[in-house]
């Protein structure tokens, strides 16, 4: 399956290709320098971070140190206090050392020690005595543990407070143990307190198991020569000394550190799970192999030493740190990423715009081809076109016209690009056309524009011909422009005026011989050649009647023939209303009686139209014949004129049947009469009501007519109505 | 005013003029020259001296105003008014008529029991 290539993979692909051409390295330059800039400044920042951490941490650790040291030196201290105690007393007892080591609290002042105590230094010869008397203190079971025989011996004979785990340490000789032993014996030979290594104290008799040191101050008997160190074993008394339990004390001394650094002791100089005294975070073997980040401090303590290592806990880094350092590398991606495309497209943005503007033209060039041929299309379909096109602007100025312009008028299209199209309308008719476009420009009422109109148009020969032409408006950029369709209805007249003069000169042929027979069968009928026989009478009244009927059929047409010629003529003179219905109903008299329907005047409004009296009367004919022909017999027929507004209106009502739907829109036409399936002939050439239609409207007015299906039909025409000082008596 | 009596009547058609010759003879009772044709007029009318004369327009050869025009040129018959029979009774053909120097216009087709009156109407509001 091949996978559609649309645009924007075709794009896509391109990019990716461009990104990664030879031709992009300024790009990879830039994005390489850019990122090696960020790794070294990054690492620059570590490092600074880094060294930063590693100064606070010597500074923890030596504020640590100096913790652990100043609690040394004051336990140190206190015991020194109670070796001065022994010495200055000669003797303690039980309960002065008991009341002596309550009075220091230490537990308030000095929490985490395990308690103070005196061993005393017991040569074998007084094991037995020193053994009875402590025993006559009152503890029966009293002896100097371990038993075996030695040379000397040391034995815990007094330790407050002696309660809990204290208790264990009764009696013990601490000589006996190897460590102990060397501390003891290193504060003979030093004469100074000593700090023991990592020992187990005997007070681990449950719970968790602590490592354990002792200080021991060395006690003298007064005034004995103490310089050497065998003068100071023979005055050797005892030791004033503590126990430590090593996480009771430290836990005590540095906790407020604990949430910041791990805190690991050891004794010695090694570092090694054997040698830890302590660690804060228990984890201890874990530890051991070093983290990254830590800082060794030695204290040397009492003739001893311990290592103290201090390394970062959760708490030491600020929370802002390590994400600074990622904000920054991403930072400096992004940084990078972005100068990278920038040089890209800065790289290939000459690329991109040839390019675009290669596709644009091609796009461009597309567009103009297509609308080449669209216009070579209108340009073949206009220079086919059977009809002329002009066009002008505002100012009658033609612009353009096309080929059967050019036959129509004569002229070719350059001599009339450029005139004024008044050169192809006869003069006056120019004239007339000027006046329609300023009314036009004027009032936006068009009567030209819009409709088409027969116009005489003028041949380069100056024959005068007859043309049709419709004008419609466009706007072009704001400009108006007109387009004028022109035919030349030379033929079309001719042929019409053909048709005319052919139903004139028939009608005329048609006329002289009714006229003869008319005349005779009158002269008959009237008896003007005697007496006639009564059936012979009605045969000759037959015949004349429609002699008669054929003769209103001929001036009927003939009428048309010159209402559409244009040649009817009006006589308008100023008449009075009343008079022309009176007439109207008399001449229309014999024609109602034999139908048997009666014409009713209602009423008349005393008014003066200007009017064709002979044609006036000629409509009234019409309706008032058609409304007997259509009326029920017996019927009445209501005439009225109303004078409404500043028009008159006649009204004809007949009792008929009304005029269908269908046939309403028909009225007026020609020759139409409603399809009948009434008994009666209706008579009649079907040209009256276009024939009145006609000659109303050449009189100023209109007509109309309302029915309703069995309510009879109203025939109406309005006529302007004169002001009564009478109007003038020309012929319009 | 004189009394209308004598009338040369011009008309080419003969079914025509027969009708109108029966209705100005019996029922008009007028006294009838008839003429077929506009030169057989200004022949023959002079002698008939009429009182008026009644002619046809559309006719061969001489048309009824070219015979006017004659008539008015002969002393004898320069006076005599004469009225026209035409179909063409619109205004401004009757006035064009009446410029020529015809007295009226009477329409065709006619009613033949009518002519006489309106003919004598004619005489009549014109002063005889």
């Amino acid at each position: 399956m091949i996978s559609p290539v649309t645009p924007a993979s075709v794009a896509g692909a391109r990019f990716w290709r461009t990104t990664f051409s030879w031709r992009n390295w300024p790009a990879w330059l830039a994005l390489t320098l850019c990122v090696m800039l960020t790794a070294g400044l990054w690492h620059q920042m570590h490092r600074n971070a880094r060294q930063f951490a590693v100064t606070r941490l010597q500074l923890i650790g030596g504020q640590v140190a100096t913790h652990i040291r100043d609690r040394l030196q004051a336990h140190e201290q206190i015991l020194r206090a109670g070796a001065a105690l022994f010495s200055v007393m000669g003797e303690v007892n039980r309960t002065q050392w008991r009341d002596y080591v309550r009075l220091l609290a230490l537990d308030e002042r000095y929490p985490g020690v395990q308690g103070m105590g005196f061993a005393r230094f017991v040569p074998a010869l007084d094991r037995q005595a020193f053994e009875a008397s402590v025993r006559a203190e009152g503890f029966p079971d009293f002896r100097i543990r371990p038993e075996q025989e030695r040379d000397v011996y040391s034995a815990i004979e007094y330790l407050e407070p002696f309660t809990g785990r204290n208790l264990a340490a009764f009696g013990y000789d601490m000589l006996s143990e190897s460590t102990r032993r060397s501390a003891l014996h290193r504060s003979i030979e030093t004469g100074q307190p000593a700090l023991s290594g990592k020992v187990t104290l005997l007070q681990e008799t449950h719970g968790k198991v602590q490592a354990g040191v002792l200080i021991y101050v060395p006690v003298f008997r007064p005034g004995w020569p103490v310089e050497t160190v065998a003068q100071r074993w023979q005055a050797l008394k005892g030791w004033v000394y503590s126990p430590f339990r090593m996480d009771d004390l430290m836990t005590h001394v540095l906790s407020g550190y604990f949430d910041r650094v791990v805190i690991d002791i050891f004794d010695g100089d090694a570092i090694s799970p054997g040698a830890l005294l302590f660690s804060s975070n228990g984890n201890s073997a874990g530890r051991l192999t070093g983290s990254a980040l830590q800082t060794l401090l030695s204290i040397p303590a009492m003739g001893h030493q311990w290592k103290v290592r201090v390394a970062p806990e959760a708490g030491f880094f600020n929370r802002g740190e390590p994400m600074a350092e990622i904000s920054f590398v991403l930072a400096g991606g992004v940084i990078s990423l972005l100068l990278f495309f920038m040089v890209r497209f800065l790289r290939f943005r000459g690329d991109e715009a040839e390019a675009l503007a290669i596709r644009m033209t091609h796009e461009i060039r597309a567009e103009e081809q297509k609308s080449n041929e669209l216009a070579q299309r209108t340009r073949a379909i206009l220079d086919s076109v059977v009809d002329g096109i002009i066009t002008i602007d505002e100012r009658g100025v033609i612009e353009s016209l096309n080929p059967a312009t050019e036959r129509i008028f004569g002229w070719s299209a350059n001599t009339l690009a450029g005139q004024s199209i008044s050169v192809l309308m006869p003069a006056e008719q120019a004239h007339q056309y000027d006046q329609y476009l300023r009314d036009y420009f004027a009032s936006g009422v068009a009567s030209v524009i819009g409709n088409g109109c027969e116009l005489e148009g003028i041949r380069r020969d100056g024959s005068v011909f007859p043309m049709d032409v419709a004008i419609s408006e466009i706007l072009i950029d704001g400009r108006r422009h007109f387009i004028g369709v022109v035919r030349d209805i030379t033929e079309r007249r001719r042929v019409e005026k053909m048709k005319n003069e052919f139903v004139s000169t028939v009608s005329h042929e048609l006329r002289t011989p009714l006229t003869s027979i008319g005349g005779a069968l009158g002269l008959m009928a009237g008896g003007a050649l005697g007496e006639v026989p009564a059936s012979i009478k009605t045969l000759l009244d037959v015949a004349l009647s429609n002699c008669q009927r054929l003769t209103l059929l001929i001036n009927d047409l003939l009428d048309m023939e010159k209402i559409t010629a244009g040649k009817l003529e009006l006589d308008m003179q100023c008449h009075s209303m009343p008079a022309l219905l009176e007439s109207a109903i008399v001449a229309n008299k014999p024609y109602a009686d034999p139908l048997n329907v009666c014409l009713v005047l209602e009423y008349c409004d005393p008014v003066t139209v200007r009017v064709d009296a002979l044609r006036f009367a000629q409509v009234m004919s019409n309706f008032l014949s058609n409304a007997a022909k259509y009326s029920p017999p017996q019927a009445n027929i209501y005439i009225k004129a109303c004078h409404v507004g500043n028009h008159v209106r006649v009204s004809v009502k007949d009792q008929g049947p009304g005029i269908p739907a269908h046939f309403q829109s028909r009225v007026f036409e020609k020759f139409s009469q409603a399809d009948s399936s009434d008994q009666r002939q209706k008579g009649g050439t079907g040209l009256g009501l276009a024939i009145t239609r006609e000659l109303v409207e050449r009189m100023g007015g209109r007509v109309g007519f309302e029915t309703a299906a069995g309510q009879g039909t109203t025939f109406w025409c309005e006529l302007p109505v004169q002001p009564s000082d009478g109007g003038l008596s020309q012929a319009s | 005013m004189a009394e209308l009596q004598k009338i040369l009547y011009v008309e080419d058609e003969p079914d025509i003029r027969a009708v109108a010759q029966l209705a100005l003879e019996m029922v008009g009772g007028f006294t009838l020259k008839v003429c077929e044709s506009g030169m057989q007029a200004l022949q023959e009318g002079e002698a008939f001296h009429p009182d008026l004369v009644l002619m046809d327009v559309m006719m061969p050869e001489m048309t009824g105003p070219m015979t006017l025009e004659r008539m008015r040129a002969m002393p004898g018959m320069a006076q005599i008014p004469v009225v026209f029979m035409t179909a063409k009774v619109q205004p401004a053909e009757v006035a064009q008529f009446k410029a020529l120097g015809a007295l009226d216009v009477i329409a065709k087709p006619f009613d033949p029991m009518q002519l006489a009156n309106q003919v004598r109407k004619v005489w009549e509001s014109h002063g005889g």
